[in-house]
């Protein structure tokens, strides 16, 4: 039973204005027909690069934004069901930790006063019992009690994720949505707060749902992986299966494209490189409605890419993916990319 | 372009109506009967009443609002109540002298404004920057009236210079708009310069610590070059801005200064209409100054999409 | 705080004018005592009717202090709540209320306020509620703006996420960092409120005859203007002064509130001379292990340190410390480091470009012969164009967006090389095509927001390859961009190197960045170069612990467990360097001799290394798993 359900979900942006009052711009397909579950305690990563969708998509997820089509349930909650007021109940549940370590704190509140908020709306916490579970989350993310007493901008950007994170696991929530939570930090920090982080999933025991674009990031914390390519997911899988054996061409090429400090690595990664990927844009313009969005782009192209956004169906790794080599041509059905032969475009 | 211009053109229009519509019921406000004021003291009540039904006043005030504005639109501005004459025929009379006025300020503020902003922001920190910056804070403190007194006593007055007053019957030639003009203008200006100077002055500053002009540099261009060609034009933005609230300001001042030279603008009508409770008058003076300062604002808008690529290919 | 103190001196006398005054403030004390001058009895004389111009000045300053509170009141009462509100809610209300806002606005304010004083009569506390009201537009419009920023932030998403209703989050998120904004504008406009009194009753239509008010003075002196301009001058001064002092204490609480950014003067602080520090090496230049880049080199560097003046103290902190790098012909140099290694401000001094007030000096910077200490501005600016092309991180900050990218690219051509507009455009067209951007004869005349970030990246390389430069330096070129569009920027830019046989200093905090494209590596660590050697020698067995530390911390593309290894600690700020070995304090490996003394950078096994142990440590590389 899953924690969380997202069923064809959309989230479409009106345009704005134009030059003549009347005039509206297209609007902004941000998210289309999305699918993705997390169960209790799993950890999922999304995966996707600028104008993915991945980042509209989570806030879908936490009540930030109101979805177009589609649906959202967590655990008995239908979520899109819900009117203006959000229940406290999934305030508690979903929690967020963001980017940006310098603005996502606000600079004119003490570190107690943003750590306390969320335990005072949600949980009703007053006085010593706030103190005390303030403290706590604390010493949760490796900082000091006295650091309550302090302002955001005090701090080191890899310090400020911390409290950050610490705000978020105030409520204990069943799930935490992390939106390219280490992004912002140096290397070092960086694998500082992931190990942090992967700590603090097996102690609380909350499901994640890891929003970035760095695959090797993704791949240490999660389990599973949802990879998005403007406003589409594409594929979903385990972890180790998406990463080692793709069954999505765009996911082959967003493999190849991390580069790999080991230079004989690299050295091989930059001739696939240049093989996956056709033309020098990147996703630009609106998303096509009735097309697979990576056609542009893909070597593997055939027509039916131009002219309907393809089925998706079950991997042999046990996730899905949406792309017409497995239901048309080679008839992949669902087996990595890799049992493609390289000439001759069959499986 | 074309484009931006019919749709600023376009939204200027139920602008126009809602400042009409604004003004006129704001100076009806006042419950004061103005055939009294006209008649004086020993007016009849007949003759009241007469003189009530003559200026459409006795009408419901809808009525009177719609008529006024079917006027309006067609270019009548109505009858001035005291004087008896068109109130368009009036005012266009004044309009070249208050624009005058106004321009002349403005092209001073502008000139100087803008000259002593770059110059700060070049050399900012140092003592150029600081002696420009308290002089700039000191002159948006003066208000334009007192310097008018003074320039008009001074120059006028005691050094005799330039006339105090406006020649009767308007100037002749340029010359004698020049004279006249000048410390009118100059007694504008000074706020407004100030305040496109510390405009200018952050502008500046501020597009100079941009990357762009650190790339500039890097390929090895000139640092007069760098200003010129890269910086200002985009330090311009905010300073049109500006500049289209000064615009709005010196029209405001012209009042003043108008008053102390005597010089038979707007900024006259508009007071003496105050004065008098002259309904018609005001209305006509409002609506002829806000229509200016939106013509100047559509203007400015334009000059922005020039400046300013990504507002040209915005819908 | 001088602007402080000036009014609170305005305040008390206004507070203490009846007390202070020493005559009656609309009597005169003899009718005869008409205009005389500034006397012992009459301190600043009297006006046409005798009336004493020093004590009704005294009086004056109740006027304009209650004026302008009235204004400000009102102003802030109407205008803050509106602006709270449609800021925050938007929708029809928003649309509704700011044409209401533009409506005021489109007419003077002076000439508003007199059309609503013809509704409700004259008078100064009504002149002021007008003056308020018009304000309040203003008011309205600022909240607004700041409304709107604030909303963007993050932390109000974050207050929604933890639960927070609409109500807390405007009282408690916006409105504080609302507030100095508000603050700052309240006290400007404060004086413009003083300025309108003076003006409204100047007409006559502010304060009454029996008020003593700045502007009514101003007005009873014009009547006399043609005997004395003598009762003009101070209650014109008393304005004068009054208004510039909330401007100054307006100013003052703007500085105080935010951090405005000092430097302002164009970034051309020159690279100064200076002699080799006997610690590295004694003045002679380090001869590596297996020196590819002695034979023929483009760039080298001798000694650069970068000092900025430390905010607050007398003193200079240095940045970067005794840089010593070589780059040969044709050779891809990687500078590689954590932010807070100096490694941008490397490549800048090299450039001469360190942003004011920043100080570079070096002992020597030799491009291809040339030696750029020391050289005069003009022409370094020309080698800069000619001999030196940059890349930076962000393609759009770097692409000044009034100008199209055909004009930015050809500049250099025609300025430097002195190509005619034809000819320049013919290789800028060539140029965009070498760089790949499809279609360049159209693409040309394109603004640089029209282009993506891979392609506008690539319109800066064509700008920095124009005048066929000898040296490119790239300071974190594909930081901003893709991950699927990054390497083929970097494909791009070796191939640009192999084919113009030109040189690379590139400059990144990625290693698999550097393992893609470069030949040679230097590691950067606070301020120092801790490592040099060739790419495969440097990534399989590194000389230097943060080498180790920084190939082991990157999260790889491989199925693990357990945690990732980290770095403890945090980099050090320039100021706290110590003297010795700068990594000593996140150092696994440190020993009592790391924090003897300051550790010159020595020839290693592979290359140069800046650790003392680096003879006796088997470091681990990129091809070892730990675990």
């Amino acid at each position: 039973m899953s924690l969380l359900e997202v069923s064809d979900l959309s989230v479409v942006f009106p345009g704005g204005r134009g030059t003549l009052p009347w005039q509206r711009l297209p609007n902004v397909r941000a998210v289309q027909g999305a699918n993705l579950s997390i169960r209790a305690s799993e950890s999922v990563g999304l995966v996707g690069e600028s104008g993915s969708g991945k980042t509209t998509l989570g806030r879908a997820i936490l009540r930030l934004l109101h979805p177009t089509e589609g649906t959202i349930r967590l655990g008995d909650f239908d979520v899109t069901g819900f009117g203006r007021r959000t229940p406290r109940a999934y305030r508690k549940a979903v929690q967020v930790v963001f980017q940006d370590p310098v603005g996502s704190l606000n600079p004119a509140m003490t570190v107690r006063d943003i750590v306390a908020e969320p335990l005072r709306l949600n949980m009703g916490l007053q006085g010593a019992a706030l103190d005390d579970r303030s403290a706590e989350l604390m010493g949760l993310v490796g900082l000091e009690a006295h650091h309550l007493e302090r302002y955001p901008y005090e701090f080191s950007g890899g310090q400020r994720q911390r409290i950050a994170i610490a705000r978020a696991l105030a409520t204990t929530p069943e799930l935490l949505v992390l939106d390219e939570p280490v992004s912002a930090l140096d290397v070092s920090t960086q694998s500082q707060v992931i190990n942090l982080l992967e700590r603090l999933q097996r102690e609380t025991d909350a499901a994640y749902l890891f929003i970035a674009h760095d695959l090797a990031v993704v791949r240490h914390v999660c389990q599973r992986i949802a990879v998005m390519y403007h406003s589409r997911i594409v594929e979903t899988g385990p972890a180790d299966a998406i990463c080692d054996d793709p069954a999505h061409p765009y996911t082959a090429l967003l493999i190849a494209s991390i580069p790999d400090p080991d230079p004989a690595v690299q050295r091989e990664k930059t001739s696939r490189r240049r093989a996956l990927g056709r033309g020098v844009a990147g996703a630009t313009g609106a998303p096509p409605v009735d097309a697979c969005p990576f056609a542009a782009r893909c070597p593997h192209v055939m027509d039916i890419c131009h002219t309907s956004f393809p089925t998706p169906i079950a991997t042999a790794a046990g996730g899905e993916v949406a792309c017409h080599l497995h239901t048309t041509g080679p008839m992949l059905g669902g087996r990595p990319l890799s049992e493609l032969d390289p000439d001759t475009d069959e499986a | 372009m074309l484009r931006l211009l019919v749709g600023r053109l376009t939204a200027a229009v139920p602008l126009m109506f809602a400042v009409a519509t604004l003004v006129f019921f704001l100076a009806q406000a006042n419950s004061s009967d103005p055939a009294g004021s006209i008649l004086g003291l020993d007016a009849t009540e007949d003759a009241i009443d007469a003189k009530r039904a003559e200026l459409g006043i006795d009408q419901p005030l809808l009525s009177q609002y719609g008529d006024w504005l079917v006027d309006a639109v067609q270019g009548d501005l109505g009858t001035n109540w005291f004087t008896g004459e068109e109130i368009t025929t009036e005012l266009s009379d004044r309009i070249p002298v208050t624009l005058g006025l106004a321009f002349g300020g403005l092209l001073l503020a502008v000139v100087i404004g803008c000259s002593l902003g770059v110059l700060a922001a070049l050399k900012a920190g140092r003592w150029q920057d600081r002696v420009i910056t308290v002089i700039a804070s000191l002159g948006i403190a003066m208000p334009s009236f007192w310097i008018a007194l003074l320039l008009a006593y001074y120059f006028a007055i005691e050094l005799r210079w330039l006339p105090a007053v406006w020649p009767p019957g308007g100037p002749d030639g340029i010359g004698e708009w020049v004279e006249a003009l000048v410390l009118p203008s100059v007694a504008l200006g000074v706020a407004a310069s100030a305040a496109i100077a510390r405009q200018t002055r952050s502008a500046m500053i501020g597009v100079l610590q941009r990357d762009y002009v650190r790339t500039a540099l890097a390929k090895g261009l000139p640092v007069r070059r760098v200003v010129g060609r890269h910086a200002i034009r985009n330090a311009a933005i905010p300073v049109v801005t500006l500049i289209g609230f000064q615009v709005a300001a010196l029209l405001g001042g012209s009042l003043f200064v108008e008053l102390i030279f005597n010089i038979p603008g707007l900024g006259s009508y508009g007071v003496d209409a105050i004065f008098r409770g002259n309904v018609p008058a005001l209305l006509g003076f409002v609506m002829v100054i806000a229509f200016v300062v939106v013509l100047v604002n559509i203007a400015l808008d334009l000059s922005y999409a020039w400046l300013n690529p990504k507002v040209r290919v915005r819908g | 705080m001088v602007g402080g103190v000036y009014l609170l001196v305005v305040v008390i006398v206004a507070l203490l004018a009846p007390l202070l005054a020493p005559h009656d403030e609309n009597l005169a004390t003899r009718f005869q005592d008409i205009l005389f001058n500034p006397s012992s009895e009459y301190w600043l004389g009297t006006d046409h009717v005798g009336r004493d111009i020093a004590s009704r000045l005294m009086f004056g300053a109740r006027y304009a202090l209650f004026a302008g509170a009235e204004a400000v009141v009102v102003a802030l009462a109407i205008g803050v709540p509106l602006g709270l509100l449609i800021g925050y809610f938007r929708g029809w209300v928003d649309a509704v209320v700011m044409r209401i806002v533009e409506t005021v606005v489109a007419v003077p304010a002076i000439v508003m306020a007199m059309a609503i004083i013809a509704g409700l009569g004259v008078g100064l506390t009504k002149a002021m509620l007008a003056v308020g009201i018009v304000y309040s537009m203003v008011i309205t419009r600022l909240t607004r703006a700041e409304v709107f920023a604030a909303r963007e932030e993050l932390y109000v998403d974050g207050a929604i996420a933890a639960g927070a209703s609409s109500i807390r989050v405007m009282f408690r998120h916006v409105l504080p960092n609302v507030a100095p904004a508000l603050i700052v504008q309240t006290t400007l406009l404060f004086a413009q409120a003083i300025l309108a009194e003076a003006g409204l009753s100047f007409l006559g239509i502010g304060a009454g005859s029996d008020q003593a008010s700045w502007g009514r003075m101003l007005r009873d002196a014009q009547l006399s203007i043609d005997r004395t301009i003598w009762p003009a001058i101070p209650p014109g001064l008393a304005v004068f002064s009054t208004v510039v002092a909330f401007n100054v204490f307006g100013d003052g609480l703007r500085d105080a509130f935010a951090r405005e950014a000092r430097g302002g003067r164009i970034g051309v602080g020159d690279v100064q001379r200076r002699e080799a520090r006997p610690i590295d090496n004694e003045g002679v230049p380090v001869q590596e292990a297996g020196g590819s880049s002695a034979s023929d080199p483009v760039l080298t560097v001798r000694g650069l340190s970068v000092a900025f003046p430390r905010l607050g103290t007398d003193d200079d902190v240095e940045v970067v410390s005794g840089i010593d790098l070589d780059v040969g012909r044709g050779e891809v140099v990687a500078l590689v480091g954590e932010s807070g290694s100096g490694k941008s401000i490397t490549a800048l001094s090299i450039l001469g470009l360190v942003p004011d007030p920043g100080q570079a000096s070096a002992s020597s910077i030799m491009l291809d012969g040339s030696e750029l200490v020391g050289m005069p501005f003009e022409q370094l600016s020309r080698i800069r164009g000619t001999d030196i092309g940059v890349i930076f991180q962000e393609p759009f900050a770097a692409l000044n967006p009034a100008h199209t990218v055909g004009r930015q690219v050809a500049e250099p051509l025609r300025y430097h090389l002195g190509m005619s507009r034809a000819a320049a455009r013919a290789r800028t067209i060539e140029l965009l095509a070498e760089v790949g951007i499809p279609d360049p004869e159209s693409r040309i005349d394109a603004y640089p927001h029209e282009f993506s970030g891979g392609m506008a990246q690539r319109v800066v390389a064509a700008m920095a390859l124009a005048c066929g430069p000898k040296l490119l330096i790239a300071d974190e070129p594909t930081t901003a961009l893709d991950v699927t569009v990054q390497g083929q920027l970097l494909d791009l830019i070796g191939d640009l190197a192999r084919r113009r046989s030109m040189s690379v200093l590139l400059i990144t905090h990625d290693l698999g960045v550097v393992a893609d494209l470069a030949d040679r590596v230097a590691v950067m660590y606070a301020g120092q170069v801790v490592e040099t050697g060739c790419l495969e020698d440097v990534f399989a067995s590194p000389q230097h612990p943060y080498t180790e530390g920084l190939i082991r911390a990157i999260p790889r593309n491989v199925s693990r467990s357990g945690d990732l290894p980290t770095i403890p600690g945090l980099v050090p700020s320039p100021w706290e360097w110590p003297d010795h070995c700068h990594f000593a304090d996140r150092c696994e490996h440190v020993t009592q001799e790391c924090r003897s003394g300051a550790v010159a950078l020595t020839p290693s096994a592979t290359g140069l290394s800046r650790c003392v142990r680096a003879e006796e440590l088997a470091l681990k590389g990129v091809r070892e798993e730990a675990s």
